[in-house]
């Protein structure tokens, strides 16, 4: 209660230094009226000005109001009977900047005199020897010397002319948005730039659409006049010595090489021996391995790899250097693609960097090495190198290889990995023992099975399925009797029907068990439709 | 102090315009991320020779999964679509889900089939399998039908993995044609997974609706004559290569669409197979495995590929899109709420704290915000509280911001895949984007706020959706 008290006299008291001093009733209109007061808005700067300075600029006999929005001092005068008179004296003031608007109790309005949304309210600036406006008066008043005092300073803001900002900014004044300058701005900007995006774009489309179909139209054509003369030059008796230079004149900038090289590179893919030979020298003594080279060397990754590829199905090694260096690249394409580089063209060592990848050798590069060893009849190397590898993707890939190559001098080494501490390599162990049907395995297999993951457990069943015997047959009968899992029971069955008569009659035996579960099993396995 | 207060009044007296700014925003920084992705992606495989990975020994096995419907229309020439796909050991699952029409006879008659002696392992729970079909006929040893009580399609998917033995599993529509390639191009994710699990892959869907099939195969493509079809091809490109491609970066991408997506078999089982609870199934699993990943603590990662893998046709009939975009909808709303777990939650790293977080504030908030901003508009518009050259304004910053969004995703498609030939299409296209926001957004916020109507009184339909099928019944094949 006494702080409501409190707060009603210290209003009182604040209201009591406010009191006018002179009567100003011009001000109580223009703040207090519930009717619309017509105003020109004569100028806005930044700068805050004395009232009688802008009117003694402007040669007015009107007064000036100061009003405080936005960052910026917008001076107006009148009051006008309405916004024609207004309009009318503004026009016969010559100036630019000036517009007519309307105000209700202090605030600015639409020209029909409803409120603008989003309209913020801005504060009153009066002369220190104005009169303050009336007490039900809402908005901001203050009253404060101006900063500018100096006459001639005062003089100077007035006579600078609006720039473009100024321009915009009355621009937006105009159409009353409500909303701060720099908001419109951003918005007026965002319009602008989307449409331009948008001519631009449709400009772009249209080019690249002009464009392209010139490309494809050029390089068709292109590609039959290389063919032709490629082939010619290929499996022709005689050796024309004019074909490189003719080669080096159609092929006479980036792109015609570019077609050329591509073109070289698929022909290469299927040509062996002499052919091949003939070719690769066609391609140096056109001087297409300097662009190879060129492209090897370039800083930009996709071209590199470009380079490293066609460099690599054309033997050249002159940017081996490079290729070597890009094996510890950060960058995962191109990393891979030096290593398959590499291999084509390395000397001594092409595998090499199977030694120190610290990395994960991924799937697919497992797949692209494997390719590269085929489809270039490439020795491979004895990959038990790397079964005892701390990458064990390398272990994987290694197994995989040994398996594929049957490297046999490398099975005694993959029952060691069958204690190998990660589950993954254990399993792609099994799994090898299993296809390239090493017996020595069966024992470790048999041993290893109640330790196994799930996963595991079902490699084991599958590899025993691949080793026929007598031990095995026994082995899989007992996981049919004693396993839960159906997986597990049907992969036994699968294993002892792939021991030919022998685990079929097994089976057949089986089946007159009274376990329901039995019968539908060995009737799923052994029904050959089901692949 | 003062100038907070004056930021946090600007921020709710513009609360609308802010989000819209954000979601603008959003767009931007997604669709920059996409540009790059992309460029990448093409570069990078530009050298792939995707036939090499055909014969190689240590490709990965895949199980394609089709769960079929009352698509007697279409089922015949789309298996012998899915069986000519290229790969080299890869089956194809075809699920009959209790059709009520002649959709399995169909089957058996044009592929040989007969029923087989199948012991079913329901290692996911699903619906009665009544039988298990192989062909007689060699040349199709790559089918098994699975004739069941009708469950769904989510529940015919679990069926499908159920009965699949192999590494990967594809699901898909029995009604999307997928390109001879897709399974080549998808599983490369897999194949060259490092260090992180690849859980699921997932491609661009492309829209069929006017284009020449013939053999279950997209021959020439034509851009929709029909406006619902037509804006929806720059619906989908928007959302396929720039949206997408920028989460999978980002590692926020919640969903593979149901219409293709490939998915490693264990995962997928470890985390339950797919739920019949939901009509967003494809998403809820996404979730689903990603937070088994999250929880148990396994570096995994959802992937994307930017190329056009598959083509489905989509609905030219407002019902029947407003029943689409409803049940989608619903799913978003279904799974975001059942996994509201994740929200924001830092143990579930990009996914949760940034995802999530898109998804649940722009895809299903999003609409609703704009519903009931509509509403205030309306009431402020009768009250005579509009400000209208500031409204035109605002108009004017959306429509052009949104039209050249569009005009964006119309030049990525040109830059990356153009598979609109014609120069007809592209002005078409682009005058389409001129046209949706008026004529077509306005109706997927309605759909939107009812599917979170009947998301909230708990309604739990699919809709029918009705389909005319690509080519001409066949009966042989």
């Amino acid at each position: 209660m006494k702080k409501q008290a409190g707060a009603i006299l210290f209003l009182i008291l604040l209201q009591g230094f406010s009191l006018p001093e002179r009567e100003q009733p011009v001000y109580d209109t223009l703040l207090t009226s519930g009717h619309p007061v017509y105003l020109i808005q004569i100028s806005s700067r930044r700068e805050k000005l004395p009232a009688e300075f802008v009117a003694r600029h402007f040669n007015l006999d009107l007064p000036v109001f100061t009003e405080f929005r936005d960052g910026y001092y917008r001076y107006y005068t009148g009051p006008f009977p309405g916004l024609a008179e207004a309009g009318t004296f503004a026009d016969s003031l010559g100036l630019d900047d000036a517009f007519a608007v309307v105000f209700l109790k202090g605030t600015r309005v639409t020209r029909s005199g409803r409120p603008i949304p989003g309209m913020k309210r801005g504060t009153w600036i009066f002369p220190p020897d104005s009169a303050a406006p009336a007490q039900d008066t809402v908005i901001s008043v203050v009253k404060e010397e101006p900063a500018v005092a100096d006459t001639a300073a005062a003089e100077t803001v007035l006579s600078r002319p609006e720039t473009e900002g100024n321009r915009l900014r009355r621009f937006i004044a105009e159409r009353d948005y409500g909303r701060s300058t720099v908001f419109v701005l951003i918005l007026y900007g965002v319009i602008i730039y989307s449409i331009l995006t948008m001519l631009v774009l449709l400009v772009v489309i249209l080019i690249n659409r002009n464009r392209n179909e010139r490309l494809a139209k050029m390089e068709e054509n292109l590609k039959e006049k290389y063919q032709r003369v490629l082939m010619n030059y290929l499996f022709d008796q005689e050796l024309p010595e004019g074909v490189p230079l003719r080669l080096q004149k159609i092929a006479s900038n980036s792109f015609k090489r570019k077609i050329l090289i591509d073109q070289m590179i698929d022909l290469s893919v299927n040509l062996r021996g002499e052919a091949a030979e003939k070719l690769r020298d066609l391609y140096i003594r056109t001087g297409l391995h300097h662009d190879s080279i060129k492209k090897a060397r370039s800083r930009r990754w996709h071209i590199k790899v470009k380079g490293f590829r066609e460099l690599a199905f054309m033997d050249i090694r002159d940017a081996n250097d490079e290729i070597i260096r890009c094996l510890h690249s950060r960058n995962d394409i191109l990393r891979m693609e030096a290593q398959l580089a590499l291999v084509k063209l390395g000397d001594e060592h092409p595998y090499e960097f199977l030694d120190y990848l610290k990395m994960p050798f991924s799937l697919w590069e497992q797949m692209t090495v494997h390719e590269m060893l085929i489809h270039h009849e490439l020795t491979p190397p004895p990959f038990s190198r790397w079964l005892r590898s701390s990458n064990t993707s390398i272990v994987i890939f290694s197994l995989k290889m040994i398996a594929i190559f049957k490297q046999e001098e490398a099975y005694p080494l993959i029952i060691e990995l069958l204690d190998h501490p990660d589950p993954e390599v254990r399993k792609t162990a099994i799994r090898v023992l299993g296809d390239v049907k090493y017996r020595e395995a069966i024992l470790p297999l048999k041993r290893m099975y109640k330790q196994e993951p799930y996963e595991n457990c079902l490699e084991i069943v599958k590899a025993m399925g691949k080793m026929p015997d007598q031990m095995v047959l026994k082995f899989l009968q007992l996981v049919i009797d004693r396993e839960d899992d159906v997986q597990l029971q049907i992969e036994a069955a699968k294993a002892i029907q792939r021991m030919g008569p022998v685990g079929e009659e097994t089976l057949g035996k089986m089946m007159q068990s009274d376990y329901k579960n039995y019968q539908i099993i060995i009737k799923h396995v052994l029904d050959k439709r089901i692949f | 102090m003062e100038k907070w207060i004056d930021i946090l009044e600007f921020v709710l007296y513009n609360f609308i315009f802010v989000l819209t700014v954000i979601i603008f925003s959003a767009y931007v920084i997604l669709a920059v991320f996409s540009a790059v992705m992309l460029t990448r992606y093409l570069r990078k495989n530009s050298y792939v020779d995707y036939n090499s990975i055909i014969l190689a020994p240590l490709i990965p096995t895949i199980s394609v999964i089709a769960p079929a419907y009352n698509e007697s229309k279409s089922i015949v020439a789309n298996i012998r679509a899915l069986l000519s796909l290229y790969y080299n050991d890869f089956e194809v699952i075809v699920v009959n889900d209790g059709s009520k029409d002649d959709t399995l006879k169909k089957i058996i008659e044009a592929y040989d089939l007969e029923r087989v002696n199948y012991f079913f392992d329901y290692r996911i729970p699903c619906k009665r399998i009544r039988g298990v079909y192989k062909s007689r006929n060699r040349s199709f040893k790559k089918l098994t039908v699975i004739d069941k009580v009708n469950g769904g399609k989510a529940d015919s998917l679990n069926a499908g993995i159920n009965v699949s033995k192999n590494k990967l599993v594809v699901s898909i529509d029995a009604d999307s044609i997928m390109e001879p390639d897709a399974l080549l191009k998808m599983v490369k994710p897999f194949l060259e997974e490092k260090g992180k699990k690849v859980i699921g892959t997932g491609g661009v869907l492309r829209i069929a609706n006017s284009c020449e099939i013939e053999g279950g195969l997209v021959r020439r493509v034509h851009l929709p004559g029909n406006f619902l079809a037509r804006v929806q091809v720059l619906e989908y490109t928007r959302a396929f290569l720039m949206g997408r491609m920028a989460w999978a970066k980002l590692d926020g991408l919640l969903l593979i669409s149901g219409a293709l997506g490939m998915f490693d078999r264990e995962t997928m089982i470890r985390a339950g197979g797919y739920s019949t609870e939901t009509v967003g199934e494809d998403m809820e699993l996404v979730v689903r495995m990603r937070r088994l990943m999250a929880e148990e603590k396994v570096p995994y990662e959802v992937t994307y590929i930017p190329d056009p893998l598959c083509w489905t046709e989509v609905p030219e009939r407002m019902r029947i899109l407003g029943r689409q975009r409803n049940r989608w909808t619903r799913g978003t709303a279904e799974t975001l709420w059942l996994h509201r777990k994740i929200f924001m939650n830092p143990k579930y790293g990009k996914f949760g704290m940034l995802g999530y977080t898109y998804w649940f504030f722009f895809e299903w908030l999003a609409p609703l915000v704009e519903f009931f901003g509509l509403i205030y508009f309306s009431i402020l518009a009768v009250l005579g509280h509009i400000n209208w050259s500031f409204f035109l304004l605002l108009l004017g910053f959306v429509y052009t911001f949104a039209v050249s969004l569009s005009i964006w995703a119309v030049l990525f498609e040109e830059m990356t895949f153009h598979k609109y030939e014609k120069r007809r299409d592209v002005f078409r296209l682009i005058g389409t984007a001129f046209l949706e926001p008026f004529f077509y957004h306005p109706l997927t916020v309605l759909w939107a706020v009812k599917g979170n109507y009947d998301f909230f009184i708990g309604k739990k339909s699919w809709g029918k959706m009705e389909r005319t099928g690509f080519e001409k019944p066949e009966d042989n094949v």
